[in-house]
């Protein structure tokens, strides 16, 4: 495994900002930047429809259909390979946590409850009749679960390490350490 | 002052790292430690897990678990491979040695290394030699100790105190002086304080560098060569700050081939030697002198081949981060790796630019009865000169 | 004044002249629909049709005889409406006539509604991306009836003032020794608009038992934003410790 992949551009003591941490995060692993990708946009979107529904009304048609339908579908089918990634990658359950699988369960309930809600606009649904009983089944719970998890998800990936402490301090730590990586000396040739 | 508690030391940047970590693993498979023991404690992302785990325990933890983690962070070469995979770009040579700064703070130091500080505080040198004896090797060779000069030949501990690098040291003064550079050895030279950064030692840097800055500024030199990269990373690191800008710093390799290139030395017409380099983390991967090796090799031989696992992303050879005193057999395991390597792709020279990774690999390549023959780089140029 | 539809099954003839007079006052148009097992067509309510006429035949084994039930389904118009309490964007009012609305203009098409009415009444279309709904003809009451109720030749469905309904209700049950849905015996989520006179039990009409009052999962939905707020204060409070702790270090 050593030395195979092509050689990073690279230089130490190492510089730190945004184009670095994304560009790493490709080079790295696709699948996990779709992963976090589509995650933060169903977040946003979630919060978006949550929150300020009352103000922005009938305008927020577009971002339920389409940046929360759309790409919540194609979340579906990237967390499902990131989770087969993850259970094959014995890298990776070396160092993930307990918090992180919590996390994992947050998101397996969100998008069951998620698709519950949208499968009402799949005409198909009916041809599996059991998959429709099943979802029609916990339709009720649907919205109630789907949105309060998402709160309590929140607040647990916070106080628990979880998802989104982790982003949290990613983002705080590339902005501080883009001011102080400024002037640390490097190699002068 | 109420106690300090392993990992207190930790800033910002530290501790946000704890959580920002993106947990993609890519540092665990690659970490040529964790490769030869498999022991979890020893993966660099598990260690930054127990960390973290630590920090939020807030000094609660255990005082076993605090020590399976101290000892996971000197199972480590510091050679840095994990942050060469790092997406984050997160400087975690850095983070490894501030963590063993802590742990020697707070009393969890591991032995070896605790007397090693000891013996850098009273002799000035991590092998507990006396300090008067530093220059003892020059003994029999001209070696020139000027009170001026233009350059000075920073030897550092490993070559002062070894033996078996006298012929490196003696193969690179052939060289500088071939090349008619005026330059001498630093009366008053002591360990540049890089193994205390290893040991977690780095608060009594201060005194080492304050003599070496001192010893190179007498000497009104206005450049500093260097064979060992642990040196030269923490000169250009740390001392540049205090050394100015007027004063250059370079690796042996470095120089060598502006001589080649300049043509202040001439080398006799290619040899067929097939020799191989393997490139010290410290000067490869962590000060970035990559290219400059392969040029002066392309001028030494027809034959040179490029040992697979190099450049960038090069495997430790295992003599790194004072690894050996921990774990003299497995080290020693990681070096053979490379010198079967090196057997593969029929190299019958293998040369390297350190004198740590030397030591490593030609005591590996003698206790694997290896036909390869382990040389400094330097003593492959010297006797090719004109 | 709040005003009300009587449902009088029992008079009813499944003529559908309600139906056709739903599609024309709301302009809708009509369906492409397959061949099934409904008696009737269009089979159930959908995007475009607000009501619907149920048909059912009761084969009796026994004495051989057999009866139609035509049962006249869509929104019961409830008085503490679920829909428009789970709905995020308050695009669904309860007027204070009766009729319960759904702006079209202000839907997003979430679904929540469609998860939480417990009649399984709004529709969803994937066209539009929007939920449609009987609206009790809010743009006709209580100056003019209803509709499908204009159209009813048989006054199984009768408009009036909540008051008189429910009175009408009460003198119908006698004749019939029925069962009132939607009010008097029963009140599905504080009593609904239209309400129902059964001669069977609510069962035998396929009608669900609904509380009185929301079904818990609606104020989880509404609330639970609020988790928010002691979030953030939380982590504003650990925040600004947190900088303390620095700054002190650094002083040290
Ligand atoms: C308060 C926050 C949220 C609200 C109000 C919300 C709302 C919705 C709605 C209305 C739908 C149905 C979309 C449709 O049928 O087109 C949906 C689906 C979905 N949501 Fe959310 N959501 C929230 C948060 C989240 C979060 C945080 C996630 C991420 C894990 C998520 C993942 C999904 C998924 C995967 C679907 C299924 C989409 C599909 O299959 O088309 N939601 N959500």
């Amino acid at each position: 495994m050593t030395g195979d992949k092509k050689v990073p551009k690279k230089k130490y003591p190492p510089e730190m900002n945004y184009s670095i941490v994304l560009k790493g995060m490709g080079r790295t692993s696709p699948i996990d930047v779709t992963f976090h990708l589509l995650m933060a946009i169903l977040l946003i979107t979630g919060l978006i429809i949550d929150l300020l529904g009352p103000w922005l009304g009938g305008w927020l048609s577009s971002i339920r259909s389409i940046a929360h339908g759309y790409v919540g579908a194609l979340f579906v089918l990237v967390f499902i390979v990131y989770l087969i990634k993850v259970a094959y990658s014995k890298k990776m359950r070396t160092v993930l946590t307990v918090t992180n699988y919590v996390d994992f369960l947050f998101y397996i309930i969100l998008t069951v409850t998620g698709i519950t809600m949208a499968s009402v606009n799949w005409p198909w649904i009916n041809l599996v009749p059991e998959l429709a009983d099943a979802l029609s089944s916990i339709a009720v719970y649907a919205p109630a679960v789907h949105v309060a998890l998402t709160y309590v998800w929140i607040v647990f990936s916070t106080v628990f390490p979880g998802g989104i402490l982790h982003g949290l301090a990613s983002v705080y730590l590339i902005s501080h350490l883009k001011k102080k990586y400024k002037n640390r000396r490097s190699r002068v040739r | 002052m109420k106690q300090k508690k392993f990992l207190d030391n930790f800033g910002r940047s530290e501790s946000l790292w704890m959580y920002a970590c993106s947990r993609c693993g890519e540092c665990v498979d690659v970490c040529p430690v964790y490769e030869e023991t498999a022991d979890k404690y020893t993966a660099p992302g598990f260690k930054i897990k127990k960390m973290r785990g630590l920090l939020r325990a807030r000094g609660s933890a255990r005082e076993e678990s605090v020590k399976k983690v101290v000892e996971g962070l000197y199972e480590c070469t510091l050679c840095g491979r994990c942050w060469s995979v790092c997406p984050n770009n997160y400087d975690l040579v850095a983070l490894w040695e501030k963590a063993r700064e802590s742990a020697v703070e707070t009393g969890f130091g591991l032995n070896p290394h605790t007397e090693m500080i000891e013996a850098l505080k009273a002799e000035n040198n991590i092998f507990k030699r006396p300090h008067t004896g530093r220059r003892d090797w020059t003994k029999g060779l001209r070696i020139p100790e000027k009170e001026k000069a233009d350059t000075v030949y920073f030897i550092g501990c490993l070559m002062s105190y070894r033996g078996q690098l006298k012929p490196a040291a003696k193969a690179m003064a052939t060289i500088l002086n071939a090349a008619g550079e005026n330059w001498t050895i630093l009366k008053g030279e002591v360990c540049c304080g890089a193994p205390l950064r290893f040991s977690g030692g780095t608060k009594h840097m201060e005194e080492l560098m304050d003599a070496n800055v001192k010893a190179i500024e007498s000497t009104g030199a206005r450049k500093i060569v260097f064979s060992c990269p642990g040196c030269y990373r923490v000169f250009w690191q740390e001392y540049s700050k205090l050394l100015g800008d007027r004063v250059r710093l370079v690796h042996a390799i470095e120089l060598i081939d502006s001589y080649v290139k300049s043509g202040k030395i001439k080398l006799k017409d290619k040899t067929e030697e097939r020799i191989t380099y393997h490139d010290p983390c410290e000067l490869s991967r962590l000060s970035g002198v990559i290219e400059e090796p392969r040029h002066v090799f392309a001028n030494l031989t027809t034959q040179f081949v490029e040992l697979p696992g190099n450049k960038f992303n090069v495997k430790c050879c295992g003599g790194g981060g004072l690894y050996k005193a921990i774990d003299l057999d497995k080290s020693r395991e990681i070096a053979k790796k490379r010198v079967t390597l090196a057997e593969e792709i029929g190299a019958t020279t293998l040369t390297t630019a350190c004198p740590s990774c030397y030591m490593t690999i030609s005591q590996a390549a003698r206790l694997k009865k290896s036909n390869v023959k382990v040389i400094d780089f330097a003593e492959a140029i010297a006797p090719q000169i004109e | 004044m709040e005003h009300a539809v009587l449902v009088d099954p029992a008079k009813c003839i499944g003529c559908r002249a309600c139906q056709v007079a739903c599609k024309r006052w709301n302009n809708n148009p009509g369906e492409e629909t397959t061949f099934s097992n409904e008696w009737t067509n269009p089979p159930k309510l959908s995007y475009n049709t607000y009501t619907h006429i149920k048909f059912k035949l009761e084969h009796n084994e026994t004495t051989g005889e057999t009866k139609w039930r035509f049962f006249n389904w869509r929104c019961m118009q409830c008085e503490i409406p679920a829909c428009a309490k789970a709905c995020p964007v308050n695009a669904i009012t309860k007027y204070e006539e009766g009729p319960v609305v759904i702006d079209q203009d202000r839907c997003i098409g979430c679904k929540f509604c469609v998860s939480e009415c417990p009649f399984e009444v709004p529709q969803f279309d994937t066209v539009s991306g929007k939920v449609s709904k009987c609206h009790m003809c809010f743009d006709r009451v209580p100056s003019k009836e209803p509709a499908c109720v204009q159209s009813c030749p048989t006054d199984a469905l009768v408009f009036g003032t909540r008051d008189s309904i429910i009175q009408k209700a009460k003198e119908r049950k006698e004749e019939l020794d029925g069962y009132i849905y939607g009010d008097v015996d029963n009140k599905p989520l504080g009593g609904s608009s239209f309400i129902y006179v059964l001669d069977a039990e609510p069962s035998v009409y396929g009608l669900p038992i609904v509380g009185e009052s929301l079904s818990p999962t609606v104020p989880v939905l509404n609330l639970s934003k609020w988790l928010l707020v002691p979030a953030a204060i939380g982590g504003l409070a650990y925040l600004v410790a947190w900088r303390k702790k620095r700054m002190n270090e650094k002083e040290e």
